[in-house]
């Protein structure tokens, strides 16, 4: 899963395209912030997330998340694209085209 | 993948029972007080899962040290005895109102258990459906569909729905049935009719608790499909700086809910 998503952030680093964690591991906590900053460091994480426990209600509970992780694919717009593609190559080809559809836009307005 | 299994088993895992205090367990009450009786179970069964966890969690971090398996002990919770209890305790009650919630205790609790939470889910409809006890369990039904029981969990759903004497037991029905279509929801004609019986909770009661547990999952169904605009999300970053989802409009996002556990 993180390597995967670490090869994606290399791959697309200049396109419109950014992956944005919902963390749990109880970053709220000085404890739980020290082994984040570790494992990010060793697993490469370098993508920012927001701290779960950080909002009321949790994100995790607004966005009725029943299980671990979960993925949502939101295009230039805002707009839920795909929900739960697990599937690496999957994954890949449905972000791709969404990837191309906001490049397709944002020269559209540039014109 | 086992280790975010695992994680979410024993974070998640954790009783959901209120222990009722009965008056002093020990002295007073015959064991055909199904309260006590009930009380007792699900003490011993905390106390079993709760020695699981520490037990099970103290194996994991061994097994990761050491670079060996996860022993499969950890993976598995110890419910099998007590659902075997709570089988006998709600066969001695057979038919009567307290055999309920010996049969909610199978739902809430089954890890493994098929048969017993299939056979929980036949006694219930067959003895109970018509029951104002039943109403504490529609809740746990969903569980059932874990279980190979989904057809039997929706028959008995629609039963309560349509039949059920009291306006709540049949809006608690209604809800958990919506939550479920929801759930098994593979095109719009699902999604709408799971909508519909959330819907309708509002038309038969007026318990503020179950319309909320409607409004929440109806937010499901208008906010968080594929279609929808995504929910704004605001918050705070892992170091707490302030950021939102709508920051990144015009980039493509993978929003992902996870943790390393």
């Amino acid at each position: 899963m993180i390597p995967h998503e670490r090869s994606l952030v290399e791959k697309w680093k200049d396109k419109p395209f950014a992956i944005l964690g919902v963390n749990s591991d109880g970053t709220d906590a000085a404890e739980g912030l020290a082994k984040y900053r570790e494992e990010a460091k060793t697993m490469g994480v370098t993508w920012r997330s927001f701290r779960d426990e950080g909002s009321t209600p949790k994100i995790s509970d607004t966005w009725k998340v029943q299980g671990w992780p979960t993925l949502y694919f939101i295009d230039h717009e805002g707009v839920i694209r795909h929900k739960d593609v697990r599937d690496e190559a999957e994954m890949e080809k449905a972000l791709a085209d969404m990837i191309v559809a906001a490049e397709t836009a944002a020269k559209s307005k540039k014109k | 993948m086992s280790r975010p299994v695992l994680a979410a088993l024993l974070l998640l895992f954790t009783p959901t029972f209120v222990v009722a205090q009965s008056a002093d367990a020990t002295t007073a009450v015959t064991q055909q007080d199904p309260q006590a009786a009930y009380d007792e179970l699900v003490k011993a069964f905390n106390k079993a899962i709760s020695d699981w966890q520490t037990e099970a969690r103290a194996a994991v971090k061994k097994a990761q040290e050491e670079g060996s398996k996860i022993p499969a002990m950890a993976m598995q919770p110890p419910t099998k005895e007590w659902i075997a209890k709570a089988q006998e305790l709600a066969g001695e009650h057979a038919g009567k109102d307290n055999a309920v919630r010996f049969l909610a205790f199978v739902l809430k609790n089954a890890t493994n258990e098929r048969n017993a939470v299939k056979k929980a889910i036949e006694t219930l409809a067959s003895d109970h459906a018509k029951s104002a006890a039943i109403v504490d369990v529609v809740p746990f039904l969903a569980n059932g569909t874990r279980f190979g029981a989904t057809k039997q969990v929706l028959a008995l759903l629609d039963e309560l729905v349509s039949n059920h004497a009291d306006a709540n037991c049949k809006a608690q029905a209604l809800v958990t049935r919506g939550g479920l279509r929801l759930q098994m929801a593979r095109t719009p004609e699902d999604r709408k009719s799971a909508e519909k019986d959330l819907r309708d909770v509002a038309g038969i009661t007026k318990d503020a608790d179950l319309l909320a547990q409607a409004k929440d999952a109806l937010f499901e169904i208008e906010n968080l499909q594929v279609g929808c605009k995504a929910p704004e999300i605001a918050g705070v970053d892992v170091e707490g700086v302030e950021f939102k989802l709508s920051d990144y409009r015009g980039k493509v996002i993978l929003l992902d809910f996870w943790g390393f556990w």
